[in-house]
């Protein structure tokens, strides 16, 4: 191997470490030093050492609260979405005609900014006049359903995140399918294993690797869900709806409370970082055992 | 792909040219202020006036629905708006010293006048709201209270009556409800249009006492028998007569149902006459009430005050310019403009003079009247984590996830806890205004 | 016998699929056309009926078509969507051309050579991926206020002395800033995915171009570059299309209507437009944007999906 001189690295890789440590390493150390002080932005910080992590780790307190909202936008959508896009993958690797179609619309919504897709729904499901399924169910003689009182908004949230992502994890499963040798199949029909069973037993054993990267990608995805709840809520969460993120923004940036918003940013880190390492043994181990 | 990777570049340096730089010393001020019912439509003729009147000075003056979302960070980083008028934590600001007090200015002349004091044409006690220790940080240019909006057209074709008792309140509810309307719209969406009403109620249960004690964090304020019983009349209302769904409604929305005769009443400021003025359907009559006693033995008191407060900081380059702008928006001939433009009431003395209201507004000036004293309570300013903690109850309460006992304690506890802080911020005791006093003297 | 049964439940499994794919199809496709049908009706027709036709579609006249081309002129000027599509582009292009720019040599220079400290560096790199974009924002706000303060001082101590007045210089409400920002948090994943494809590029073509005498720049320049395209566009579409929908650091740092991108922008009308129950707006806004990005998808649709699914691939 040549050796690359030193002023070449510093040219190479110099400008990207540069931009790097001063806008992403050195503000992730500060937020440690941040989250042990109370901070209103205003008066020097003082320094109170573990106490906003206190503050936070109550049960009944509103972080607890928005945790448990996030494993709920993570885990409800997440199963469904899963689910349903399992299944769309599998007919069309069955050989369902229009396959190229499908992937170009189900795609679709996955493109759209989480922002247009928020108002969108908040107008299909509005209370007004105008909301489309409002006016469905007035017209059934129902009583109209007040999605988004703030108390429903998470359950009206499933389907809107589920719209807006099945057809990213069918095209991922697709791409793991097709994969996947015509022969196990054939293997397996020969064993008088119908379409149901060569789905159990051939497609999702097979597809453990993708299924688990999806979660992973779920999860890292719903622990910071921010524009969703905060647009459909008019930018004002309450305690019913808020998830980590926007209550960490509506604390620094509304109330002043820097130094807990940021601990509750830390948190968030932690938790993160939990379910990546986690994944990356998941994975060493799945890769011994081929 | 190189000639693409050179567009690129090309593209980020012409890109990068434009970083954020202002020249100083120009005359200049910025405006930034809420953008609610009024609108900004009588802020646009000051700023013609001001200019027209100095022609080299420069007023950027913006708006916006969120204006205290968008001016909190910006005083984060220490570049204020010079003239401000938004939702802000007060107090922490007056802490930190970065509030400008505005008594310099106020104790000079009002414009255009040779003698006097800026702060003598005010109404009386509507700076009260934003006057900490001995010095004023905010003055007001709107004037007004929170009452109960009715369909007058609606309540004569029904033979309904304002209800000058609680009774009265009550039937009135039930023979709405029974002629298949629902009594009231609410603004579900802002559930803080509530707790104006939570206020209302605790007055006629508890007095101007039992507001101070909130203000005040009185041990057992906020769980004190008429707390209690106010709380159980604001569940009453909600779970009985808020129109169904109403809490995905904001606040137009629901507004919009109460004037296109959904519902009978809705609970507002007095604002709402501008703010719902062009949907307002040929021959409505707007009229308003105000809650009405529950006990003999307590004054009548108005919920009402001064509002849209101005500020500066003193940190912004420009406020010296911006606090005569104020003086100039306050002056008594503008706010007759304001009077006519925005179908509001003024805090500046005599402003009204000579002016005809609009129907809803003579109905909440003979409340104004018959009122011992009116009252805002200081929750918000003093203590705005509080105040967040408790219109979230509130919104608990009126959707049934609190019992009110529950909703009283869970918010003596959020105070207790505020108590305990030994860094909490401590205000000189409230004092019980001397026409209040009388009013109580009186009426036992 | 079997065999007939087994044909049947494959029929019933094929119907059953094309009935669910096809109402799924409906469910993606219906909310659009409902968007592009209310965008031309006027505020009393949007809340007479969510289902009426627009007055533009049932009764075409010179009229009805003039008020829809209003209101988009309307949507266009006066509510800011050319400023905030004008700004989306120019954050979108200009953040995802520098991390290219960045992390291209970065991910040559580790994937391809071994010096003291590669490893870390590598590594160092990586170790960003997990840290969410939160955990920095509230302290890059603060470092913002500071860099601030020594821009304007190191701007006033040359513009001062030449006459030119003094300046105000920040980072704060700025393309630039926002710019740097987006780069600093592509940086980690940009920087691992492109050093991974660079790895698979054969050793022996660098090393026959030195050979014949290439510098390693022009090396880089002439070789890996052209061979690493793929990557390279997969890398930009996937931080394209993470710029254009990001939310939470163009909130917190655009505030001017002429410099915020359009994800906020749409959110702000939507509240405008609440406010001043002006709904036709709101739905002309979600029509500007949504045919911004279907326009894009149609010409880019096979390197988007790639380019989309690489992160779930890879990371």
């Amino acid at each position: 191997m040549i050796r690359l001189p030193t002023r070449m690295i510093l040219l190479f890789v110099g400008p990207a470490l540069l931009i790097y440590g001063l806008l992403y390493l050195l503000p992730a150390l500060a937020a440690f030093a941040l989250s042990l002080g109370k901070f209103d932005g205003i008066s020097p910080p003082i320094w109170v050492g573990l106490d906003n992590y206190r503050e936070l780790f109550s049960l009944q307190g509103p972080f607890f609260q928005s945790l448990l909202h996030n494993l709920f936008l993570i885990f409800v959508p997440g199963i469904l979405m899963l689910v349903i896009a399992l299944l769309f993958a599998y007919w069309i690797d069955q050989g369902l005609k229009g396959a190229g179609w499908y992937r170009v619309f189900f795609f679709f919504p996955n493109i759209v900014p989480t922002a247009a897709t928020s108002i969108l729904w908040l107008l299909i499901f509005s209370i007004t006049d105008m909301g489309l399924v409002n006016s469905v169910l007035r017209y059934l003689g129902l009583e109209p359903i007040a999605f988004w009182e703030s108390s429903n908004v998470l359950w009206t949230l499933v389907p809107v995140m589920v719209w807006s992502g099945v057809g990213f994890f069918m095209i991922l499963f697709l791409a793991a399918m097709s994969s996947i040798p015509d022969s196990l199949y054939e293997a397996a029909r020969i064993d008088g294993a119908g379409l149901w069973s060569q789905f159990i037993h051939v497609t999702l054993p097979l597809l453990r690797d993708t299924i688990a990267t999806c979660w992973i990608f779920i999860i890292i995805g719903g622990l910071k869900a921010f524009d969703l709840v905060w647009i459909v809520e008019k930018e004002m969460p309450t305690s019913a709806s808020h998830t980590m993120a926007t209550l960490m923004y509506s604390e620094a940036f509304r109330q002043f409370r820097i130094g807990y918003g940021t601990a509750m940013s830390v948190i968030l880190f932690i938790i993160i970082l939990g379910v990546t390492l986690l994944s990356m043994r998941v994975y060493r181990k799945e890769r011994l055992e081929y | 792909m190189k000639r693409i990777l050179v567009l690129l570049l090309c593209f980020n340096a012409a890109a990068c040219t434009q970083v954020n730089t202002g020249e100083k010393g120009a005359r200049r001020f910025e405006v930034a202020l809420f953008e609610g019912a009024f609108g900004l439509f009588y802020y646009r003729q000051m700023e013609k006036q001001y200019e027209a009147l100095n022609p080299e000075l420069n007023i950027r003056m913006w708006g916006s629905p969120r204006v205290s979302d968008k001016v909190r960070p910006r005083i984060l980083r220490r570049d204020p708006p010079d003239v401000v008028m938004a939702d802000l934590p007060v107090w922490l600001l007056i802490k930190g010293k970065r509030l400008q007090p505005l008594d310099k200015w106020l104790d000079q002349p009002a414009y255009g006048q040779r003698q006097g004091r800026w702060r003598d044409t005010f109404l009386p006690g509507v700076l009260d709201a934003f006057t900490y220790g001995d010095q004023v940080y905010g003055i007001p240019l709107y004037f007004g209270g929170y009452v109960v909006f009715y369909n007058r057209g609606m309540f004569r074709e029904h033979g309904w009556e304002v209800p000058q008792t609680w009774a009265e309140l009550e039937n009135l509810f039930k023979s709405i409800k029974a002629a298949g309307i629902a009594p009231l719209a609410f603004q579900g969406k802002y559930p803080s249009y509530a707790q104006r009403i939570y206020f209302s109620l605790l007055q006629r249960a508890g007095g101007l006492e039992a507001i101070q004690a909130l203000d005040d964090l009185a041990p057992g304020g906020f769980n004190s028998p008429a707390a209690v019983e106010a709380a159980r009349l604001l569940q009453h209302i909600a779970l009985n007569y808020f129109q169904p769904g109403c809490m995905a409604m904001n606040h137009i929305e629901s507004q919009s149902q109460f004037i296109f005769g959904k519902t009978a009443m809705v609970a507002c400021g007095l604002w709402l006459r501008k703010e719902m003025e062009d949907k307002l359907p040929e021959g409505f009559e707007l009229s308003c009430f105000d809650w009405p006693p529950l006990r003999p033995d307590i004054p009548y008191c108005w919920q009402g005050g001064g509002g849209s407060f101005l500020m500066s900081f003193v940190d912004a380059p420009d406020r010296e310019e911006g606090v005569e702008f104020m003086r100039y928006m306050s002056a008594r001939e503008n706010m007759q403009q304001w009077i006519s433009m925005n179908a509001a009431l003024s805090p500046i003395k005599d402003a009204a003079k000579g002016l005809s209201v609009p129907l809803d507004l003579e109905a909440a000036l003979s409340y104004m009247d018959r009122a011992a004293i009116m009252f805002t309570s200081r929750l918000s300013t003093r203590y705005p984590s509080l105040q967040q903690d408790h219109i979230e109850a509130i919104r608990k309460l009126i959707t049934d996830k609190f019992t009110p006992q529950a909703f009283c304690d869970h918010m003596e506890e959020r105070a207790a806890a505020m108590r305990r802080d030994p860094q909490r911020d401590a205000f000189p005791p409230s004092r019980l205004p001397e026409a209040y006093i009388q009013a109580r003297e009186a009426a036992l | 016998m079997e065999e007939n049964r087994s044909t049947a439940t494959e029929n019933a499994f094929r119907i059953a699929g094309y009935l669910c794919m096809g109402v799924y199809f409906l469910l993606v496709i219906f909310p659009l056309g409902w968007i592009l049908l209310s965008s031309m009706k006027t505020n009393q027709e949007i809340l007479r009926s969510p289902f009426g036709l627009p007055a533009a579609i049932a009764a075409p006249s010179l009229e009805t078509w003039s008020y829809v081309a209003d209101k988009f002129a309307r949507a266009w000027t006066e509510s800011h969507f050319s400023d905030y599509l004008f700004s989306s582009v120019k954050v979108a292009l200009g953040s995802v051309s520098l991390t290219l720019l960045l992390a291209t040599p970065a991910a040559y220079v580790l994937a391809r050579f071994v010096f003291r400290g590669s490893r870390f560096l590598f590594l160092l790199f990586v170790a960003g991926l997990m840290v969410p974009g939160q955990l920095v924002l509230i302290p890059i706000f603060f470092e913002y206020n500071l860099i601030g303060i020594l821009l304007t001082h190191a701007v006033n101590a040359i513009s001062v002395p030449l006459g030119l007045g003094t300046y105000y210089v920040s980072l704060h409400n700025s393309h630039v800033g926002i710019i740097l920002i987006y780069v600093a948090t592509a940086l980690p994943f940009s920087v691992f995915v492109l050093a991974n494809f660079m790895r698979t590029i054969p050793e022996e073509l660098r090393e026959a171009a030195l050979m014949d005498g290439a510098t390693e720049w022009t090396c880089y320049w002439q070789i890996m570059l052209p061979m690493a395209r793929p990557g390279l566009v997969s890398v930009a579409i996937f931080n394209f299309l993470g710029v254009w929908n990001e939310y939470i650091y163009a909130l917190t740092f655009l505030d001017d209507e002429t410099k915020r991108t359009l994800p906020i922008g749409l959110a702000s009308v939507s509240i405008l437009s609440e406010y001043k129950s002006d709904y036709a707006l709101m739905f002309a806004g979600l029509v500007i944007t949504m045919v911004t990005i279907i326009t894009v998808y149609v010409f880019l649709q096979r390197h988007i999906t790639r380019g989309v699914t690489l992160g779930a691939l890879k990371g």
